[in-house]
């Protein structure tokens, strides 16, 4: 798993993972997921690179999401492949783990919170 | 025709499990089964393996996982025996729809994944071992 932290423009964070959100993804993700979403800003998590996700790295994503919506700001996740948003969607997640499927979509529904 | 059978044994360490699912999709790929039958194989299994790896309690060099996959006419049979803990996923409680992010709980989704993909759950404990048994019917 290869993770990568950038500014989403004006409006949060971006984190990029690529590879497997599996148990040893999940502890490569867990410290800088963790650092950004305890920044309290907007989250954009892309997705697009992760090709397989298990419960364990949902669990990640879930903290985060729960981390950042204390401070009234929103994890929005970036276009994830098919089967991992059959998994999403299999286990409850969209309704609180909105999915964009472009950055454009991914900032409107950062708008819709507050901005960092 | 008999169906194809492959068994594997492994440790229980994150290499290890990992090493497992690299095998699962190698097999199930192998069998010509479709990318969401491979990819929800593999989630069953990332699961059970993970909750020994989690939550199987103490561990030695000689604990164990050992996975045995079936191809079947109609899908592929999972046989998970591991010498952790004991475990029943027939009866252990899933985590539930959450209405918000607020209520939501991070964990307790393997099960609930577990039981979406995967038919004809079976779980026994002979005093040695969890043995656990499970179809992904093609998709």
């Amino acid at each position: 798993m290869k993770v990568t932290i950038s500014e989403f423009g004006d409006v949060g964070t971006k984190v990029t993972l690529v590879g497997k959100l599996d148990i040893a993804g999940a502890e490569v993700v867990d410290l800088p997921l963790a650092t950004v979403a305890g920044t309290r800003a907007n989250i954009v998590v892309d997705m697009m690179g992760v090709d397989f996700i298990a419960s364990i790295g949902i669990r990640h994503l879930v903290m985060a999401a729960k981390a950042v919506a204390r401070g009234s700001r929103r994890l929005v996740l970036l276009d994830p492949t098919p089967m991992v948003t059959e998994v999403l969607v299999t286990a409850g997640l969209v309704d609180f783990l909105p999915i964009a499927r472009s950055e454009a979509e991914a900032r409107t529904l950062l708008n819709g919170a507050a901005t960092a | 025709m008999n169906a194809a059978v492959e068994t594997r044994t492994f440790g229980v360490t994150s290499g290890e499990v990992a090493a497992i699912d690299t095998w699962v999709a190698q097999v199930a790929s192998r069998w010509g089964e479709s990318e969401r039958t491979v990819f929800r194989t593999r989630l069953c299994i990332a699961e059970l393996a993970g909750n020994v790896l989690e939550h199987g309690a103490a561990r030695s060099s000689d604990d164990y996982i050992a996975v045995t996959l079936s191809h079947l006419g109609d899908g592929i049979g999972v046989e998970f025996r591991d010498s952790g803990r004991p475990f029943d996923p027939t009866t252990e409680s899933a985590a539930t729809r959450a209405k918000s992010i607020e209520s939501a709980t991070p964990g307790g989704r393997g099960l609930m994944l577990i039981r979406a993909y995967a038919g004809d759950i079976a779980y026994c404990n002979d005093g040695r071992c969890n043995r656990i048994t499970l179809k992904i019917r093609s998709a």
